[in-house]
């Protein structure tokens, strides 16, 4: 039983591309971020929040996760984009600040911090 | 000099508000330091509040309070690609008797801070906190923020999901992708007859739906009726979003595609959008929840039941608890990792430790046995179809193609192994 059990796991753990392209959204509904960022209320912090430690970590993980990266295919505000095929930049005027991008780092190579005064995003309904 | 109050909460969310109506209605002079421009205003979650445990914070709070339907209707969806099958419960007594409300953060946090605020709290808005300070024996003395310093006999760090207080304190360094659920959420304008008539409500009734299957990674969809407004998202585990390369608001949109969903905001006018993180690693999971002169709740403790989408009251409680062993202290005048060990004994002795607990091991047996995720959604939905299905042939054919489809697709081994596995965690 035990056996079993471990075989089935690392066959359902291992993600199927081919499961993925199945049921992705037709291309025609995929509204950009951008137009629906623009309903937020936000308060700038000029001093960005959202700091890449290492551009040349950036590239190591562009070389073994492929690219778009974990933090730009999970952050839900695009604010991470590959400029160049070598540049990591930073949009942090459009952080929801939600804190996906810090967790998901495989190098831990986003310095994370809210913006001061509390600036940045502020919800209407929440 | 800073100034110094007896308690310091970090955070005016469920969790904070209930520390601090706590502490303040027991006389410890109580600062709450929220960051946002008011309470609510950095909050987003699904969703719904219950009525009973938020009632043990301020009885009676749907008097007053700004929340949005009451729930008579949950509703769970099992999706596949183009049909779902659905398990539901509405119930009159949910009109007499009050189970949860829909709500929307921003207005509820806004109005909840404010019944800390008259039982005598202090609220600072437009505050972030940095860090926690220590005195030459390494025991929490207070909090640095970026308008100063302010001390305090204890700190309750109820500052959410990322909690960099917990972390500056050194209780736990930092959540793994597989515990934390990714959720964008958007807002939607729908006037409210649109509302009453696509629902099945009238007046402030409301229904909630939570959506699951359909797709390879582990989401979960939420629907929630509010008064002039849905609530439309979901969330995924975010190391499930970086295997898979989906981005979140692909399932969102996708969701909001599927012809079963579709019809319900169809026409309806985007009034937001944004993200927020679910801590979905139970028991298991939860960091330490005291150190010297400080105590954590809610989100910052991992103090969620993603199973039964519970969070808010888990928050509430937690809080309420933290303000009790604060309250404690003070009377003690002692305040090191000893005396706040009550903390841990309270939510042990109640729901928030105890359903967590029980129910410890199904996150884990979930994300590892994708069969509940994938093939059970599909399944029910192809048995069903070819259940109502009428073709001409003898119902022993359908009958025979249904037993063929389950026990091809799963043998009846594995099938009765799931049943079991499910069981024994669950029951």
């Amino acid at each position: 039983m035990k056996v079993i059990e471990n075989l089935s796991t690392t066959q359902a753990q291992k993600p199927t591309q081919q499961g993925a392209a199945q049921v992705q959204a037709p291309k025609e509904t995929r509204v950009p971020i951008e137009e629906k960022l623009y309903l937020a209320k936000y308060r700038l912090d000029e001093r960005p929040h959202l700091v890449i430690q290492d551009q040349d970590v950036c590239l190591k993980c562009a070389a073994i996760n492929g690219s778009p990266q974990p933090c730009m295919i999970l952050c839900p505000a695009d604010v991470y984009k590959w400029e160049d095929g070598k540049k990591n930049v930073v949009s942090f005027d459009n952080c929801v600040e939600c804190g996906a991008c810090r967790i998901i780092c495989p190098y831990t190579n986003i310095e994370w911090k809210y913006p001061r005064w509390g600036k940045g995003l502020s919800h209407r309904y929440g | 000099m800073a100034e110094k109050y007896d308690v310091i909460i970090v955070g005016a969310g469920p969790a904070g508000v209930s520390a601090a109506i706590t502490t303040a209605k027991n006389g410890l002079s109580t600062a709450i330091i929220e960051r946002g421009d008011f309470a609510g205003s950095k909050n987003m979650f699904g969703g719904i509040v219950y009525s009973k445990p938020t009632a043990q914070i301020v009885p009676e709070f749907w008097k007053t309070a700004p929340i949005e339907r009451r729930v008579i209707d949950y509703q769970y969806w099992l999706l596949s690609a183009e049909s779902h099958v659905q398990i539901s419960h509405r119930n009159q007594k949910f009109t007499k008797e009050f189970n949860s409300f829909t709500a929307l953060r921003a207005r509820f946090d806004k109005w909840f801070a404010q019944q800390a605020e008259a039982s005598g709290a202090l609220l600072l808005t437009r505050t972030t906190v940095t860090g926690v300070l220590k005195d030459a024996s390494g025991i929490i003395k207070g909090i640095s923020s970026d308008r100063g310093d302010l001390l305090s006999d204890v700190v309750i760090a109820c500052d959410g999901v990322n909690s960099l207080v917990s972390k500056a304190a050194g209780l736990h360094d930092e959540w793994k992708p597989e515990d934390i659920a990714l959720a964008v959420k958007e807002t939607y304008s729908l006037p409210k007859e649109k509302i009453e008539d696509r629902f099945n409500v009238r007046g402030d009734e409301g229904v909630t739906i939570m959506t699951y299957g359909g797709r390879p990674e582990e989401y979960a969809g939420f629907i929630y009726t509010n008064k002039d407004t849905i609530s439309f998202g979901m969330g995924a585990i975010m190391s499930d979003l970086a295997a898979y390369k989906t981005r979140p608001q692909d399932i969102l949109e996708w969701l909001k595609s599927h012809p079963s969903v579709k019809p319900l905001i169809e026409g309806a006018a985007l009034r937001e959008y944004t993200a927020h993180l679910i801590p979905e690693g139970g028991y298991n999971k939860v960091p330490p929840l005291f150190t010297d002169g400080m105590m954590v709740a809610g989100d910052a403790a991992m103090l969620v039941n993603a199973l039964n989408w519970e969070g808010t009251n888990f928050a509430m409680m937690s809080g309420k608890f933290a303000g009790e062993t604060a309250v404690e202290a003070k009377k003690a005048d002692r305040y090191d990792a000893k005396q706040l060990s009550s903390y841990k004994g309270r939510l042990e002795n109640s729901f928030v430790l105890r359903d967590l607990k029980k129910f410890r091991d199904i996150p884990h047996y979930i994300s590892t046995n994708r069969q509940f995720l994938t093939l059970y959604p599909e399944l029910m939905n192809s048995v069903l179809y070819r259940f109502f299905e009428v073709d001409g042939r003898p119902k022993e054919e359908h009958l025979k193609e249904i037993k063929d489809e389950i026990f091809g697709k799963r043998g009846r081994l594995r099938l009765l192994r799931d049943l079991y596995g499910i069981y024994r965690r669950a029951a």
